[in-house]
């Protein structure tokens, strides 16, 4: 009996494990890199297919449902890309590694790969020799990337900031709009207008003044 | 003439000895004047006159004539000077503040260090233009805000040169019913359009300028010269766009937030009573870079490059999407153009196997 809660015991936790070990690698892809661990050439795979609960993904929800893996992804190994790119993936993998790999998309979308080659599309950035990016929390406490150049801010070169991967999941490839930051201010008033009193009464006595000795008094003396 | 008698003398010559007395004065007056000029020009010692009076050397003279780079150059290294004395004013009162060990306090020291005025000139061939896509914005407000932090604005008059207006998708053209202060965006029935100064091509805050302290550079960037604005304030009432902002005060940066990559015609921080507008980050984009508001924002909406340039991001929008202006009734042919891209394909309630018949990818699978 004893023996048999043990063993009960036992194979629960190892379940849980393994179950949390699934679950982390759905959350992380990189866990299952490279592909040909399990995608051998000889391993045949049944790529049409739209949900893969082992890398947890699922096509037929999200802007990128109908599709197939075998769309985008070349069996058997999987890990070759249409379009001549292969995958890498980000965290992992250098940004021009990640531009490599966003050659599939342009299969699909050339439009958007022709903007985004134009610096149309996407976030755009520039670099300068042995410059670097600080974030300064600033205005109403926001982030902003100040650019320190050492080399003073000159020569610098305007270059995509992102690949495609970086902002849109290629599973899921929308991407969610950020909320709003605070209000713009309201500027403050001009000055005062009783500012204005002392300069004002300080033009009237003058002007007066000026009348009188420049005017009134003249006359007066020749008359 | 001299013979006949003038009519006034004849009239009243009781008056002529008064009248002479008051030479007489006036003579003896100036006399011990001169007298006493004559007596002190003596007495004064030379020495103390010649610090008084900075005379000019020839070789002062014959140096500046002979100084490389154009006279914005030398003044800019001027203001590099001034710039970083304001800076360490600030940084003073700062540290007095927070301590001396604090990281602002550290911070604000290495940027006043850092503060570089340049006055790098418009590069030939080149004509600048921005673009924005009004399908992408989500009117998020980040652009404005790092505006603020990129150029140096006033926080304390809370000067922000971009205006995010949300006008509705219905009505969209006509901005009248346009709204500032939304706090929920984005909203699927709402446009949001940022504005700013638009660079027109025929300016009609360079028109009325009475100093010519603004004008348009050969590159297309509309520029102020803070040291000749004399805070009139006639541009702000020309402008078409509302774009431009007027320092009522003297203002003030936090010194641990200054930016100190500076132009003498962009982001140097400004006197009181000048006023100001996007340069479209002169500081940046005559060297190469991008504007800070391309930078930051998340969605990409924005573009700007060369209009000049085949292979630039404008020349591709204009001929894959085309370019309209804000309020081209105006007239003055703005180089701020709007376009509505490729549209996006937000995500969509299921409600039956057909929904996504007739929508993008209907077909392609």
């Amino acid at each position: 009996m004893r023996a048999a809660t043990l063993l009960t015991l036992a194979f629960l936790l190892a379940a849980s494990a393994a179950l949390a070990v699934h679950a982390y690698a759905q959350q992380n892809p990189a866990a299952w890199y490279p592909c040909t661990k399990c995608h051998t050439p000889f391993f045949k795979v049944n790529a049409t297919v739209k949900v893969s609960a082992v890398h947890g993904i699922d096509l037929t929800v999200g802007a990128h449902r109908g599709l197939y893996c075998s769309n985008c992804h070349v069996p058997p190994t999987m890990i070759q890309l249409r379009g001549g790119g292969r995958v890498y993936i980000p965290g992992l993998h250098n940004r021009t590694q990640l531009i490599e790999a966003s050659k599939v998309c342009a299969v699909c979308h050339p439009r958007e790969w022709e903007d985004w080659l134009h610096l149309v599309h996407g976030n755009k950035t520039y670099t300068c020799p042995g410059g670097k990016v600080v974030y300064v929390i600033g205005y109403k406490g926001i982030r902003y990337p100040f650019h320190i150049c050492p080399h003073g801010y000159k020569n610098l070169k305007t270059i995509p900031a992102r690949a495609c991967v970086e902002c849109h999941n290629p599973h899921d490839p929308v991407y969610k709009p950020l909320g709003p930051l605070p209000r713009p201010s309201t500027r403050p008033p001009p000055p005062d207008e009783t500012n204005y009193l002392l300069g004002m009464t300080a033009t009237v006595i003058a002007g007066l003044a000026l009348i009188v000795f420049g005017l009134v008094y003249p006359f007066g003396r020749h008359g | 003439m001299t013979g006949s008698p003038s009519p006034r003398n004849g009239s009243n010559p009781s008056k002529e000895g008064k009248v002479d007395e008051t030479r007489r004065r006036i003579l003896k007056a100036a006399a011990i004047a001169t007298a006493a000029s004559t007596i002190s020009f003596a007495v004064v010692d030379r020495e103390a006159l010649k610090k008084a009076l900075v005379p000019v050397k020839l070789e002062d003279l014959l140096k500046m004539a002979e100084a490389e780079g154009s006279d914005l150059e030398r003044r800019a290294a001027e203001k590099t000077k001034l710039m970083k004395e304001i800076c360490m004013k600030w940084t003073r009162d700062l540290c007095k503040k927070v301590g001396e060990n604090s990281l602002e306090c550290k911070e604000a020291k290495k940027r006043c260090e850092m503060i570089k005025v340049k006055a790098t000139p418009p590069k030939p061939k080149t004509l600048y233009a921005m673009a924005l896509d009004l399908n992408k914005c989500i009117g998020c407000r980040r652009c404005a805000y790092a505006c603020v932090m990129e150029n140096n604005q006033a926080r304390n008059l809370h000067i922000e040169w971009i205006k995010v207006i949300s006008v509705n998708r219905e009505e969209f053209p006509e901005l009248l019913g346009s709204d500032m202060m939304y706090t929920e965006a984005p909203k699927k029935e709402r446009v949001y359009i940022p504005m700013a100064c638009m660079h027109c091509e025929q300016p009609p805050c360079v028109m009325v300028c009475p100093v010519r302290a603004t004008w348009k550079e050969p590159d297309g960037i509309v520029v102020i010269d803070y040291d000749r604005c004399i805070g009139c304030r006639y541009c702000l009432t020309a402008c078409p766009y509302g774009a431009r902002r007027f320092n009522w005060t003297v203002p003030y940066v936090p010194p641990n937030q200054i930016n100190p990559n500076m132009h003498i015609l962009g982001n140097v921080i400004r006197q009181p009573h000048v006023t100001e507008k996007c340069t479209w980050c002169i500081q940046r984009t005559r060297d190469g870079g991008v504007p800070a508001c391309v930078e930051i924002c998340p969605v990409g909406a924005r573009s700007f490059g060369n209009l000049l340039d085949p292979d630039s991001p404008i020349r591709r929008i204009a001929e894959e999407y085309g370019l309209f202006v804000l309020r081209p009734a105006a007239g003055t042919h703005p180089k701020f153009f709007y376009f509505f891209g490729p549209s996006r394909t937000p995500p969509q309630p299921k409600k039956s196997p057909d929904a996504t018949q007739g929508g993008e990818g209907g077909g392609k699978a």
